[in-house]
């Protein structure tokens, strides 16, 4: 796992709940993002992956969309934790044209 | 810095009128359409796009972010109509007068939407038509369309809410543009008559709802429709 990817989605995260005033709780690898446990609503988990987007498009150079039909259909959501939405954006950015 | 103004198809009619109207309020104002555009003001400039075609959307408003800055205000005004009866209106013209109004409002409002959020602010205006209050006969695929885009617009109110960002649509009367040219006068008479205020409605008019709709103080004024001179 890139350590790098992995702090840059747990500093938008924190980013976010500072912006929200509700910075509580750190932020770690295995922090659950949304669900019962979440540290994320809807709207917080919009705004982190649009987030997320720009930041990785800007690494890799090119658009990186994190919101797609693959994520959607995985039968194991890849926003669940900052570890698995770190994962998950380490391989769209090694998906060739990935839009 | 002024405020950044985005203005789809400006090339000529509604579009270029609000495009030169908020030029001249002091927006830093881009307009795009399929052509070039054969008019120029201060404070306006113009790029190619086809709204339906989602890497341009993207591409136009990755450009204006990086040359200007988010959008404070989109004007989603780009749009086709067919005026023809129903049982004569071939499939390719329904497709595209649905996807210009549907899902060209849907791609630029995302991508606009993703800058305003990080903004915390934004005013998202669609436009719909008179034609949707008044079910308007010989309309039917441009009143679907126009419906659709209503539905969006009290939709996506909801969704970008939170963010600070406003989404309302304005419904114009039959204007002096391309989309009403081709209709002839009394069929034009006819739905005048049929409105609460028994006039054409004046680019004045639109762009009056315009500083409305796209004023600071408008924060709590989403997911309207504004019908002009009435349905």
């Amino acid at each position: 796992m890139n350590e790098d990817l992995l702090e840059l989605v747990a500093e938008t995260v924190r980013s976010y709940r500072v912006t929200m005033q509700d910075s509580a709780a750190p932020i770690a690898a295995d922090t659950p993002l949304f669900g019962a446990d979440g540290v994320l609503d809807s709207i917080g988990l919009v705004s982190v992956v649009v987030e997320l987007e720009q930041k990785v498009s800007e690494l890799a150079g090119r658009d990186v969309s994190l919101m797609n039909d693959r994520a959607l259909s995985r039968s194991r959501s890849p926003f669940r934790t900052v570890r698995t939405l770190a994962e998950y954006a380490a391989g769209e950015m090694g998906r060739a044209g990935s839009t | 810095m002024p405020p950044v103004a985005l203005v789809t198809g400006s090339r000529k009619g509604i579009g270029r009128r609000v495009a030169e109207h908020l030029a001249a309020r002091g927006y830093r104002v881009v307009g795009c359409s399929r052509e070039p555009a054969d008019w120029s003001a201060a404070g306006y400039e113009h790029r190619i796009a086809d709204v339906t075609v989602e890497p341009e959307v993207v591409a136009l408003v990755a450009g204006i972010r990086r040359d200007l800055g988010a959008p404070a205000v989109l004007i989603n005004n780009a749009g086709v109509a067919s005026m023809n009866h129903a049982l004569l209106t071939p499939g390719e013209t329904a497709d595209r007068v649905l996807r210009t109004s549907v899902l060209g409002t849907f791609l630029v409002s995302r991508e606009c939407g993703k800058l305003m959020m990080r903004e915390r602010f934004g005013r998202i205006v669609n436009f719909t038509s008179v034609a949707v209050a008044l079910a308007l006969e010989g309309e039917a695929v441009y009143v679907a369309a126009k419906g659709a885009v209503e539905a969006l617009t009290r939709t996506l109110a909801r969704e970008f809410g939170p963010m600070g960002i406003t989404v309302n649509a304005i419904g114009p009367g039959p204007l002096d543009t391309d989309l009403t040219r081709a209709v002839p006068p009394e069929k034009i008479q006819a739905l005048v008559e049929r409105m609460a205020v028994r006039r054409r409605t004046t680019f004045e008019d639109v762009t009056n709802v315009v500083d409305f709709l796209v004023r600071p103080e408008s924060s709590a004024v989403t997911g309207q429709t504004i019908y002009l001179g009435g349905p």
